[in-house]
């Protein structure tokens, strides 16, 4: 083969990526970068850039909401993650039988996934409405008029109210995600534990949690990073960060600070401490879950 | 064979994404820049219109300038009201032409005035300020400059009730506080039903309800007050401060509102009033046609805000400009000839009369020759609520000190704050706004000499030549 066809053997592959890495560049790193250049800057989104340090990251360690608003984050994303998963490896253990029905109830779960988060905000909006709202009625009915609470205004329930939609919401697109998983387990795995006795809650742990290891590991970090960067139009449209920021997550408050209070330098600090918080947490997570062999 | 193909592909695919640029939504025409800006055409940028009506009377006003001047108007329709800020910033940056702006008056005193973006128009517009009503140009006027010419109704804030409810039940329309707690308690006896509603679930109403209690507060001096506050002069933690909070709260520990306030929004509002499931609303004026097209049989009184002390008069909130007309401070100097054309044009009378009834008969006289719509319940409004009113204080305040009042208002009534905790949370707001950004309210008094430079008008169009 001669020299200049080994070079273009060897720059094939290079160029069939440049349209990705374009598009990379273009929408990840350099908005990334620039969010990084402008957090040093005291800017209002219309006129100079000022450059002033580390100013936007003392003022964003001194705020309280935002700090309150981190919590609230990990706390989204901690329920969201055990709840989501939980009920859906639950429910993908019930459908992945072949009963009657199966279809139209995996169907019926899953079709939240295909609804916008507006869609979806405005119709538990009215749902948890105390006048109209479904939810209430459904207790009065009931007779369980002592378990009324306002939903969404209440600061005790506001936030669990947003999580239960979001889990809601996403439950059905796991749930098929484990549906897969359990599908690819060998069935003679059960059999030979069944032969040696093992009972139901026994072959679940020691066949069904280590096979879906990977599959377990791929729905949690997706579920946790989801619920850390994705949870902004759902609490935009139900709280908008209230009552009183007890729903105001990290991404609200970015979007407030940014377009609202137009502090473009502050808001790039925080999200440039959300990147890395996520960062962070994701990497503990996914060292702290995979196993090698798993993936073989 | 088949690597060619691939790299022609992949080279059409990274042309195409290079040539990605902005259109004009409904022309095929790319957005031209300011170096292409074609002289005998004035650019109109609009937020998008939001009914069949005005998209009509928009596009039959500019195609009789067209027609008058001989010159094209090429109008762009874009985002809401509130997202004009970024879109006039994108269309600055872009370099795209825009000659005429329509924004709402509130988004001068933040961001567009202290950003720069508009022109000072106190000379440019000095002959057409005879056309508007006494007072209507007030809120467009800061810093003794004026900024826009309004082009829209005016808004309020007022109560309604339900006429025919408050017959039935033989009960007077409530001047004070006292007569209001004993309405409710007759109304809730009677008819099992919530005797008054604010739609609190959207969080900027509550600061409304505010200026109208701290109106009262400090003896109808709501706006001295305010103005004292964000110069720095007075800190935003005396008794009427508290008070303003405490009136409100009252309202609710006497059951004349409930939490369910909390958990409605406007649309759960409209609809609660209008099935006759509230008796009063305390809202804005905007939201009588909404409940007037859910149900038109219901007969909808207007009412002053009860009297919670002695010795003050009822003050509502109110102002003129949701939608008006600017000269952006980007604009060449050989455009604004014909900017100020198009200006002229659209605020002549029968312009104006065509742009500001499209929707429906205007409910305020925003201009002298322009008549509003009468029926009962606009002569109330002009009759009862204009003569007290004074301007929406959150035209006034940042939006970091509105923010505040909207998260401490239901925190009070709900007794997670105390409303000195709430005056030191409008307090802290605005000092972290003045540490972090350098907050001035006389963002008029920071302009550099350059600045000076960009909101001044290099000349003053001569528009009596145009004028009719």
């Amino acid at each position: 083969m001669k020299k200049s066809e080994r070079i273009k053997d060897k720059a094939f592959p290079y160029l069939m990526c440049l349209p990705a890495l374009i598009l990379f560049i273009v929408f990840v790193l350099l908005p990334f970068f620039t969010g990084a250049y402008t957090s040093f800057h005291k800017w209002d989104g219309y006129g100079e850039m000022t450059w002033t340090g580390l100013e936007n990251y003392r003022f964003v360690i001194e705020d309280d909401v935002f700090w309150l608003a981190m919590k609230n984050t990990a706390v989204y994303a901690v329920l969201v993650t055990i709840v989501k998963n939980v009920l859906a490896l639950g429910l993908a253990l019930l459908l992945v039988r072949k009963t009657p029905g199966t279809t139209l109830f995996r169907t019926g779960i899953y079709m939240p996934v295909m609804m916008s988060y507006v869609v979806i905000g405005i119709l538990w909006v009215w749902i948890y409405n105390p006048t109209f709202g479904l939810l209430n009625k459904m207790l009065s009915a009931l007779g369980l008029d002592s378990w009324i609470v306002g939903w969404l205004s209440d600061p005790k329930y506001a936030l669990l109210s947003v999580v239960w939609v979001d889990i809601w919401k996403w439950t059905g697109y796991h749930m098929v995600l484990y549906a897969a998983g359990l599908q690819g387990i060998p069935k003679t795995l059960y059999e030979a534990a069944e032969m040696d006795g093992a009972n139901i809650w026994r072959r679940f742990w020691a066949i069904t949690v280590p096979q879906l290891n990977s599959t377990i590991v791929v729905n949690v970090l997706m579920s946790l990073t989801g619920a850390f960067v994705s949870n902004y139009d759902i609490v935009s449209i139900m709280t908008g960060g209230g009552p009183f920021h007890k729903t105001e997550v990290s991404l609200t408050y970015i979007m407030t600070t940014a377009f609202k209070y137009s502090n473009m330098g502050k808001a790039s600090a925080m999200s440039m401490l959300l990147f890395v918080f996520v960062f962070v947490f994701g990497f503990l997570q996914l060292r702290a879950m995979t196993h090698e062999e798993s993936y073989d | 064979m088949k690597r060619w193909i691939s790299i022609l592909l992949a080279t059409v695919m990274i042309f195409s994404l290079a040539g990605c640029q902005t259109k004009n939504p409904g022309s095929d025409e790319p957005v031209k820049t300011t170096g292409e800006a074609d002289p005998n055409t004035v650019y109109l940028l609009n937020s998008v219109l939001s009914t069949p009506e005005q998209e009509q009377a928009w596009a039959e006003v500019l195609a009789a300038f067209e027609k008058e001047s001989g010159l094209k108007v090429e109008a762009r329709y874009q985002g809401t009201w509130d997202e004009y800020p970024q879109i006039l910033t994108q269309a600055k940056i872009a370099q795209e032409p825009v000659d005429v702006g329509v924004t709402g008056v509130g988004l001068v005193q933040s961001p567009l005035g202290p950003g720069g973006m508009i022109m000072d128009m106190t000379d440019l517009a000095a002959d057409l300020t005879d056309r508007y009503e006494d007072g209507v140009l007030d809120s467009s006027v800061m810093g003794d400059r004026l900024w826009v010419l309004p082009l829209a109704d005016g808004g309020c804030t007022c109560m309604l009730y339900n006429k025919d409810l408050f017959e039935e039940l033989n009960l007077e329309v409530p001047k004070t506080f006292d007569e209001i707690v004993e309405i409710a308690k007759v109304i809730k006896e009677k008819k099992g039903i919530t005797p008054m509603m604010i739609h609190g679930k959207d969080a900027w109403a509550w600061p409304m309800m505010y200026f109208d209690t701290y109106a009262q507060a400090t003896g109808n001096k709501s706006v001295e007050n305010v103005e004292e506050f964000l110069t720095g002069k007075k800190k935003f933690d005396g008794q009427p401060e508290r008070d303003g909070f405490e009136y409100i709260k009252m309202l609710f520990d006497e059951g004349v509102m409930e939490t369910d306030s909390f958990d409605t929004n406007s649309d759960g509002m409209v609809a609660a009033f209008a099935q006759e499931k509230v008796a009063m609303l305390f809202t804005l004026d905007a939201y009588i046609a909404y409940i007037h097209n859910a149900n038109p049989e219901l007969n909808i009184g207007v009412m002053e805000y009860p009297l919670m002390k002695k010795g003050v008069r009822s003050e509502h909130a109110f102002a003129v400009g949701d939608g008006a007309l600017f000269i952006p401070a980007f604009i060449e100097d050989s455009r604004l000839d014909n900017a100020m054309r198009l200006i002229e044009f659209l605020t002549r009378p029968e312009n104006a009369d065509k742009l500001l009834n499209c929707a429906g008969p205007t409910k305020f006289r925003i201009m002298k020759d322009v008549e509003p719509g009468h029926s009962e319940i606009n002569d109330a409004l002009n009759e009862l609520i204009m003569p007290n009113t004074r301007i929406y204080l959150d035209w006034l305040w940042p939006a970091e000190v509105n923010d505040a009042f909207c998260q401490a208002i239901p925190a009070v009534i709900s007794g997670t704050l105390t409303s000195q905790e709430a005056t030191e949370l409008v307090q802290g707001a605005y000092d972290t706004v003045v540490k972090e950004q350098d907050y001035r309210y006389d963002w008029w008094n920071t302009f550099t000499e350059e600045q000076l430079e960009d909101i001044t008008p290099d000349h003053i169009p001569d528009l009596k030549q145009f004028m009719k």
